[in-house]
């Protein structure tokens, strides 16, 4: 159900009165909004709800044991636990075929033949941003930086529909609170909702579909049936497409939220305005971004360890990143670039005391050229075909597919 | 790919026209704007009375339906 269509519509017709209706008592609402958001889910796939149903489940019943744990070593063997139960189902639903041609390939490289089947596994949509979310929620219990709530809000907290497939990635103590109180549907900031949908919509329909449409996907699909210039500007379009789609998409499922009676966290910031490449991660889905600083890099040990392990925990932080991306040695590649230009980027503010190149124009070449280039890099054919992903569709192909 | 952005200069490009610069214009261009200019049209926004506000959404709607391609396509990140 994708939100700038009828379905979506309808549902949301009929959604809203009802979460107006019951919204003053938590109570009420909560179920209704599980029951809600349960049904936009299932409507890709019903089997997708009894992933989501497991997942809650699962890290609920690991947190509140987390949380309640006193020694140290059950505190972080109940952790473990929670996290290869999260990560192993992220894991066999994205890269399981990913892993495997990749085994495949190499081992072919020196002469093995293994026994590797793929499975064509089917996506579900929206696994890693609820995957992250359930993450963020079990880390924060250990943390003793949240208390785990009761399944029901948990439940709501995973499932709320606006955020559900595709961000942003909200954290437990954004969220939580506003679900365990009661919201007045006489406060509800409907004038900002609106505003939001509607330019999340014409992002969506009229930037991004008709980039897409009129020069992108064609482009793309056979380039050397184009010339230079059309190449060059549909690479230039590919970077405001994939703004315009997933910054409108979170626009509207913010404006979405606020209808509901809930405040959600800016996602994007004029990413393409800015002026280094740490300032672009600062912009561009920046609730993955700090999901990834607080959740990963810090963990690694940030900053804390020198200068070198500074530069390997920046380096796997966008190695990681760009492995949520997508099953595929080009996300990879995309990562590792974005991770070397932010090193690259700090070892050069070390050595000159400055963040980014100081002249306007070349400020604005870098945000230009820079950091979007490796956000197109994935649709580009860019690496050796061995090492692109066997039998699952190649990246193009990913980069349309609603998984 | 990589090949073709060196290769094909001069020849024709009708792929490039002026909706698809504009539109790759309007959506760099609106990186630029200063912060205060969306706050203050959501402000103005905000002030105007019930059946005004409908009437710019309606508007607005229809200018969306009416300037994008016909189906929807997927978003980008439900991929991921």
């Amino acid at each position: 159900m994708l939100f700038p269509t009828a379905t979506f519509g309808l549902f949301f017709l009929v959604v809203l009165p009802l979460s107006w209706l019951t919204m003053p008592w938590p109570h009420r609402w909560r179920p209704f909004i599980i029951a809600a958001s349960y049904v936009f889910y299932s409507w890709w796939d019903w089997r997708f709800v009894l992933l989501l149903a497991g997942c809650t489940i699962w890290n609920q019943v690991l947190a509140v044991r987390i949380w309640q744990a006193r020694v140290p070593s059950q505190r972080k063997g109940l952790l473990v636990l929670a996290l290869a139960g999260d990560i192993g189902v992220l894991g066999y639903f994205k890269y399981y075929d990913f892993f495997v041609s990749s085994t495949d390939n190499m081992a072919s490289l020196v002469g093995l033949d293994l026994p590797l089947s793929l499975k064509s596994i089917v996506l579900p949509v929206g696994i890693s941003f609820f995957t992250f979310m359930a993450i963020s929620y079990v880390v924060d219990a250990y943390r003793g930086d949240f208390q785990p709530t009761t399944l029901e809000k948990f439940a709501v907290y995973l499932s709320f529909f606006p955020h559900l497939v595709a961000g942003p990635i909200v954290r437990p103590a954004e969220l939580i609170p506003q679900i365990a109180t009661p919201r007045n549907p006489r406060r509800v900031d409907t004038s900002r909702a609106f505003y939001l949908i509607a330019t999340g919509l014409f992002k969506k329909v009229v930037i991004a579909n008709y980039l897409a449409s009129s020069i992108v996907d064609e482009v793309f699909a056979a380039p050397g049936q184009h010339s230079s210039l059309e190449i060059l500007i549909a690479v230039y379009a590919y970077a405001v497409q994939i703004y315009a789609d997933f910054s409108g998409y979170t626009d509207i499922a913010i404006g979405i939220a606020l209808l509901l009676g809930f405040s959600f966290p800016q996602n994007f910031d004029s990413p393409y305005a800015a002026v280094s490449v740490q300032d672009f991660w600062r912009r561009w889905h920046m609730t993955l971004s700090r999901w990834l600083r607080d959740y990963v890099y810090i963990p690694l040990g940030g900053n804390r360890g020198g200068t070198i392990l500074t530069y390997r925990n920046l380096l796997l932080t966008m190695l990681i990143g760009g492995l949520w991306h997508g099953a595929a040695w080009t996300f990879v590649v995309w990562g590792g670039l974005h991770g070397a230009a932010l090193v690259g980027e700090r070892w050069w503010r070390d050595r000159r005391g400055v963040a980014a190149l100081p002249h306007p124009g070349r400020v604005a070449a870098l945000a230009r050229a820079d950091p979007d280039l490796p956000l197109r890099l994935p649709r580009l054919d860019l690496l050796p075909r061995r090492l692109v992903r066997r039998g699952v569709g190649d990246d193009r192909g990913a980069l349309h597919g609603v998984g | 790919m990589i090949e073709g952005l060196f290769t094909g200069w001069g020849e024709p490009a009708p792929l490039v026209t002026s909706g698809v610069l504009a539109a790759i214009l309007v959506g760099v261009g609106s990186q630029y704007l200063p912060a205060r200019i969306p706050r203050l049209v959501m402000a103005r926004f905000s002030r105007l009375p019930v059946l005004g506000q409908a009437t710019v959404l309606a508007f607005s709607l229809m200018l969306t339906s009416a300037l994008g391609p016909e189906g929807v396509a997927p978003f980008i990140y439900f991929q991921f």
